[in-house]
């Protein structure tokens, strides 16, 4: 192996050793422990949800108008919505699409933001700047703003929700990677590196960008909740699902106008939201918390 | 003041930390003791027990600290807190990152005045404020109590402290490495001002340094530790010229002074023992060329081999230090 | 003071580029992406004029940078376009529901904020022991609420089926007509006080209640978790050690010393949490009808009145650089060092 090859692997080796550390942290907590296991249950409820539900059919939106808006009951465990539909198989199906959306929006955000931060963060000077710049006036619409308004111009729909949110997302990352990247460009061995004239390309790619890998992982995580309650919203306006689809934010929407008289029709998908959101933020702040190293010193008071 | 037997563990996630391995000492009234060691013997540790500032995984297992006719480690913490800064003050080793940020030096300091004269109007406060400033030697204290402390210089922040610590007369100084972050023509001011206010207020000080040359300057009375225990305590005079316990010797013929003009260096092989895993017994029994087995065994106690002078050594080597 | 001032200029020329980055943006969304601007801007089914009016208008045949220009200027002399639904400049839309809004985050944010440092000290001081999770829960349970969800079931609750809070509006119609109340600020509550009209004030912070405690939940969890990392952060420090050392009581040290550090950096999360109260205060006022902005929206988003929406946006955008610039010359006030 080259010598910076060997200075960048010990340098892999000792963030697989921070992981592990991360991960015992996570496992010994009991609040990072629920949030997984929750995360847990609602994966296979989308894996597996669609073929458990009791009346698959009306999930998608077949409507029975023999029972329509029944509270809940040993037929319908979460009861019935204005078409008679069963709300429980409805939200088992959802889970399929809040996941589904929230991770595309995050992962795509990532894969886009990422190499942006990290190239702004290393070529730095002009390029550097002027991606930072652009970057900065994305940031400055208040999140599901700018998303809004792309919904809106785009219509209204599930996939461009997701553009929509996609494009508002980006640069928090972008900036994140980028601060990482600033960072590591200024360590010995990148400098090394480069002394040895090992070209940029190669540098950004086997050293910089491993480097924001792991801030942005956490971040991501904890934005998953984020994620789906951005997704929710983006439906409960009308700017995202359309009906019949069974997805969460839009059954909240239906169901403002009946659920003062008919409490459960908005009650369980909300808490649907709820629970998978909470299991992000529960995980996610384990890993923040473990990661920071800051908060493991003395106490004091 | 006087430390007996003082015992502490410090609980990591890599095991237990013994750090404090049966601690014994005294301050008399008006002297200056040193409290000497490397970085990482105990001597912070030390220091922090006595005002109860031990981390929160700090277990202190035995042992008595007494002043004032009280075992501060068994009073409650209201009292230890009513002693803090009023009896026994405490100054800390970076000045800089010892001042909150985003307070003036002037609410820093009439906010402990508040806490220590308790019936004073906020005019009085003011002027018992500049005061305090003006003992240490600060030029123009009245805008210095104005100022951030980022405005102030590294010297000038520690007169600040300096003053916050001894705004109320304490009777005992706890003073960890004052002088370390700073300049040597700073420090030599700062000793200076200490030595001054000493005389002035008639204050006991406990000195933890690892200088030596300050040692001689200021102390009246030294204390050597090694890896958590005391191994010999007597005046400067008798410590420079006539150290007994081996460590002390390998100090001493590890710093330059005009005796060993000419010979190579001497250093004292081997590493600090780690306080996890300490070697038993003496615990400078590993690299101790003077080593024999009952060093291993029990810990030595402090003795006083000589008059006023205290060793914990079972082999205390009879040729002059300065033949090694 | 003369760093503060010096700072101030800077921020607020970067401000400057800032806000003409987000017109630039809002540009490209309205004029560039759509495949016919012109349909977009003028509603559903144009007729032929109104489509080539449209085009005149916003010269959508021109050049791209000409568009672009006439934008700008369309925008600083105030035209924000007309509403396709009411008919009304857009800017007037949204001045006469700017003021309800406003109204509605700024209560939520004073529960949000005394509420969040309260807990979020008490939580730092008791670190790991039972005080501290009480408080994580509470705040995690914040933050991972859908705002419009729990706007929801407060309104289920404590309207519904308790009848403690009304269901929904600013002022009782009642109160309005026998107490009726002069609009000056726009502010219900302050205009009430002014008049000395205490039966609207009530009125007004009985109707407000609920939805400002909906809309809190999140910008609390958000602080509460800031604070207590700062504060405990800010209690490992050797200052922190300092103050102990000198006598100074947990209390003065908590409330007075560390909790100011602390505050300095809770402001940025302050005004993240503010992002997000702004677009959570659109769903919360749908659901409590609150005549603010965010109905406007809704509505304006259901019929399809595009105008009214990105005027909307572009209106809130630039309000929400406003309030960071604004935050960050707080934060340099409490903080002298971020000046240097």
């Amino acid at each position: 192996m080259t010598e910076q090859e060997t200075v960048g692997k010990s340098q892999n080796e000792k963030r697989y050793r921070e992981l592990q550390n991360i991960l015992r942290l996570i496992v010994t907590n009991p609040l990072s422990l629920a949030g997984l296991a929750i995360i847990i249950i609602f994966l296979i409820i989308a894996f597996v949800g669609p073929y458990v539900a009791p009346y698959p059919l009306q999930a998608e939106g077949a409507p029975d108008l023999m029972h329509q808006l029944l509270p809940p009951s040993g037929h319908f465990l979460f009861g019935t919505d204005e078409l008679g539909r069963d709300i429980f198989s409805r939200i088992l199906f959802g889970a399929r699409i809040s996941l589904v959306t929230s991770a595309s929006v995050v992962a795509v955000a990532v894969l886009i933001g990422m190499p942006l931060g990290a190239i702004a963060g290393y070529y730095g000077e002009r390029l550097g700047s002027l991606i930072m710049r652009i970057t900065d006036m994305f940031l400055a619409f208040p999140p599901l703003l700018l998303a809004l308004a792309v919904a809106a111009t785009l219509g209204g729909s599930m996939m461009n929700a997701v553009l929509a949110l996609i494009v508002s997302w980006w640069p928090w990352y972008t900036r994140l990677a980028y601060s990482q990247a600033l960072t590591t460009r200024n360590l010995p061995y990148v400098d090394a590196a480069r002394a040895i004239g090992v070209r940029d390309r190669i540098i950004v790619v086997r050293h910089i960008l491993p480097a924001t890998v792991a801030p942005i992982l956490v971040q991501a995580t904890l934005d998953l909740g984020s994620a789906i309650i951005a997704v929710a919203s983006l439906s409960f306006l009308g700017l995202g699902a359309q009906p019949p689809t069974p997805d969460w934010g839009l059954m909240v929407n239906t169901g403002k106008t009946y659920f003062l008289q008919h409490w459960w029709y908005a009650t369980f998908p909300g808490l649907a939201i709820l629970i998978l959101v909470l299991g992000f933020n529960l995980l996610g702040d384990a890993v923040r918390e473990a990661i920071d190293p800051k908060l493991s010193r003395r106490r004091l008071i | 003041m006087s430390v007996e037997d003082l015992v502490v563990h410090f609980h990591t996630i890599d095991g237990i930390v013994y750090a404090l391995n049966g601690v014994g000492f005294n301050i008399r009234k008006g002297e200056v003791l040193g409290l000497v060691g490397e970085t990482g013997c105990g001597k912070t540790a030390t220091s922090l027990a006595v005002l109860r500032l031990l981390p929160e995984n700090a277990e202190v297992v035995s042992g008595h600290i007494t002043f004032e006719g009280r075992d501060l480690l068994t009073e409650s913490l209201d009292k230890v807190a009513e002693i803090r800064g009023r009896r026994i003050s405490m100054i800390f080793q970076d000045p800089a990152s010892s001042l909150n940020p985003v307070f003036k030096i002037g609410t820093q300091l009439i906010d402990v005045l508040k806490i220590h004269h308790p019936n004073e109007n906020n005019e009085d406060l003011l002027k018992i404020a500049e005061e305090k400033l003006a003992m240490t030697e600060l030029p123009d204290p009245r805008s210095v109590m104005s100022l951030y402390p980022h405005e102030l210089s590294g010297g000038m922040q520690q007169r600040v402290i300096m003053a916050v610590a001894l705004s109320s007369s304490p009777s005992l100084v706890i003073a960890d490495e004052p002088t370390t972050a700073l300049d040597v023509t700073i420090q030599a001011q700062l000793l200076a001002l200490l030595k001054k206010l000493k005389e002035a207020l008639g204050l006991s000080v406990l000195l933890i340094t690892h200088n030596l040359g300050l040692v001689r300057e200021l102390c009246d009375r030294v204390a050597i530790m090694y890896a958590g225990s005391i191994v010999e305590v007597a005046s400067v005079h008798n410590i420079f010229q006539n150290p007994l316990h081996p460590y002390t010797r390998g100090l001493l013929s590890s710093v330059v002074t005009g005796r060993l003009r000419g010979r190579t260096l001497h250093h004292i092989p081997g590493m600090v023992p780690s306080l996890i895993n300490p070697p038993p017994g003496c615990r400078f029994n590993p690299r101790c060329q003077y080593a024999i087995s009952t060093c291993r065994g029990e810990r030595p106690e402090l003795v006083e081999t000589e008059p006023s002078h205290l060793v914990a050594c079972y082999n205390i080597p009879k040729e002059p230090w300065w033949r090694i | 003071m003369k760093d503060l001032g010096q700072y101030v200029v800077r921020r607020v020329a970067h401000a400057f580029i800032v806000i003409v980055g987000v017109l630039l943006i809002t540009f490209l969304v309205s004029h560039v992406i759509p495949g016919n601007p012109a349909a977009l801007w003028v509603g559903s089914h144009p007729t032929a004029d109104e489509i080539r009016k449209a085009t005149e208008d916003l010269g959508l045949n021109k050049p791209l940078y000409v568009q672009f220009y006439i934008y700008i200027t369309n925008l600083l002399s105030g035209n924000l376009g007309v509403s396709i639904r009411t008919h009304n400049p857009v800017l007037s839309d949204i001045a006469v529901g700017l003021a309800a809004t406003l109204e509605l985050i700024i209560v939520a944010f004073l529960i949000a904020t005394v509420g969040g440092i309260l807990v979020g000290v008490f939580s730092a001081a008791h670190r790991d022991r039972f005080p501290d999770h009480f408080g994580r829960v509470v705040a995690i349970l914040g933050v991972s609420m859908a705002p419009f969800w729990l706007a929801m079931i407060l309104q289920l609750l404590f309207s519904q089926t308790l009848n403690m809070f009304p269901l929904a509006g600013r002022l009782s119609t009642s109160v309005s007509i026998i107490y009726p109340l002069k609009r000056i600020t726009g502010f219900n509550l302050i205009d009430s006080l002014i008049e000395g009209n205490f039966v609207a004030f009530t009125d007004s912070v009985w109707h407000i209640f609920l939805p400002a405690l909906a809309l809190a939940a999140y910008p609390f969890g958000l602080s509460v978790r800031m604070v207590r990392t700062m504060m405990i952060e800010v209690l490992q420090e050797n200052y922190t050690r300092s103050e102990l050392a000198w006598g100074l009581t947990s209390r003065i040290i908590l409330f007075k010393y560390a909790l100011k550090n602390a505050i300095s950096s809770t402001v940025i999360a302050l005004g993240m949490s503010f992002a997000y109260s702004l677009t959570g205060a659109f769903l919360d006022e749908i659901i409590f009808v609150w005549p603010g902005l965010g109905t406007y929206t809704a509505l304006s988003i259901l019929a399809l009145d595009y105008p009214a929406i990105m005027g909307t946006v572009i209106a809130v955008a630039a309000f929400y650089v406003v309030i960071n610039l604004l935050v960050d010359i707080f934060q340099a006030f409490m903080d002298p060092r971020v000046t240097l």
